[in-house]
């Protein structure tokens, strides 16, 4: 490459003040022998310049904090938890934040390894009162929406978001609940969902595995 | 060597972390972002607005959006120091274009404010240069998203093109072959202004 050539590729990048000093080094020499070169250095320069554009007015800003509380005011932030309740403290703001883009989602990562999917179906087999509305709903996702109908329910993102203000509120009873139970709980809605749908649950393993992870973790603490 | 374009993925463990944070709505990862960001965020606003408490009011706004929408950011996607400081660059051109269609409508509303001049008013120039600086970053926010990664690296964080070009995850001569591409198209829209009726949605 000529030395024009290289001097020619670094240009927009001189203009914008964005070379490595040995770089910008090899630029006024050239502009001085080149002239090509120097217009459109002239030129890209002054597009920067305008870009810069003129000082601006007015006074200063005021104090950082006010962005900060105008964001919390906006989402009010997870509530602190004990230890042991974190993990599902977290599950439940992590799908709050994900319900509202949910749709096409579904295999986000919510919590450690729980996609949405996984994510919800711990969640209901910790609410067994639930359990009716949300089978259809997850079963619904998870079938890319073939479920729609069971039962005579229709599955939308109403329900969705119907569904996830109980979870959040489910947060404390569940915290409290004991390790046996949660266990159980994800047995017992297995087999629900079971006779409910008629169909082998295929997803098993997953909900049952979520809720013996969660109850080790609410043992442990 | 030039690539296909197509930036490589890039892990960028840091973001992705502080990502899942704000997702289980963790106060301090937010502080964190704001803590590490907001300087950059101000400074691409006041750039545009030219005017700081406009500014202050755009900081809130990308701040506030991320707390409360933190999927809209994909940590697989990009880092979210560009992501920011795109999304900046996005708002603060939407609030100089709304307060220009305001001013003009207090205009036609009330013939007695054009006895009233500017509150600053500048020379001519200054003028004239405000309105090329609005055009230019109107049309910077609509440079493809790959061209706009490098410039807002290199000229409002202030990256040489090689950082920019670790930060993106791209080969160094393709960050400064978009630097070039931005910046002539840049250059080019001064040389050809868009009709104005057709910029004010007139």
């Amino acid at each position: 490459m000529t030395e024009h050539d290289g001097v020619r590729d670094l240009l927009a990048a001189w203009a914008f003040g964005a070379l490595p000093p040995d770089e910008e080094a090899a630029v006024p020499g050239h502009l001085a022998v080149c002239e090509s070169c120097a217009a459109e250095a002239a030129r890209l320069r002054e597009t920067v310049r305008l870009l810069d554009g003129p000082a601006p007015n007015g006074a200063h800003a005021p104090p950082a904090a006010d962005v900060l509380s105008a964001a919390l005011r906006a989402r009010p932030p997870a509530p602190r938890v004990a230890v042991h309740a974190a993990p599902y403290a977290a599950a439940v703001a992590g799908l709050k934040a994900l319900l509202p883009e949910a749709e096409g989602r579904w295999s986000t990562p919510v919590v450690h390894d729980w996609d949405v999917h996984a994510t919800v179906a711990h969640l209901l087999a910790a609410d067994e009162r639930r359990v009716r509305t949300l089978v259809v709903l997850t079963v619904g996702r998870n079938d890319g929406g073939s479920a729609r109908g069971i039962g005579g329910n229709q599955l939308n993102c109403g329900c969705a978001l119907c569904g996830q203000r109980r979870w959040a509120t489910r947060n404390d009873c569940c915290c409290q609940s004991n390790s046996a139970k949660t266990i159980h709980g994800s047995e017992w809605l297995v087999q629900r969902w079971e006779i409910f749908t008629g169909r082998k649950c295929t997803f098993r393993s997953s909900v049952v595995e979520v809720a013996k992870t969660n109850a080790r973790r609410m043992h442990r603490s | 060597m030039e690539s296909t374009g197509t930036s490589s993925p890039v892990r960028r463990p840091a973001d992705a972390e502080l990502h899942r944070r704000l997702v289980y709505g963790d106060e301090s990862a937010l502080a964190e972002v704001y803590r590490a960001y907001g300087d950059l965020v101000r400074r691409v606003a006041v750039r545009v607005t030219r005017t700081p408490a406009a500014a202050e009011d755009v900081a809130q706004e990308v701040f506030a959006q991320l707390w409360s929408r933190p999927y809209a950011y994909d940590p697989d996607r990009g880092g979210l120091r560009t992501w920011l400081s795109m999304l900046a660059h996005r708002r603060a051109v939407d609030w100089v274009r709304s307060e220009a269609r305001h001013r003009k409508d207090a205009r036609a509303d009330d013939s007695a404010l054009h006895a009233i001049p500017d509150a600053a008013p500048g020379p001519d120039q200054t003028v004239v240069d405000r309105e090329r600086s609005l055009l230019l970053h109107s049309a910077l926010a609509e440079l493809p998203q790959p061209q706009r990664e490098v410039v807002h690296l290199a000229y409002f964080a202030g990256r040489t093109y090689r950082q920019a070009a670790v930060e993106l995850g791209i080969p160094e001569g393709t960050a400064k072959t978009r630097l070039r591409t931005a910046l002539r198209s840049l250059a080019e829209t001064l040389a050809d202004p868009p009709d104005p009726a057709l910029e004010r949605g007139a």
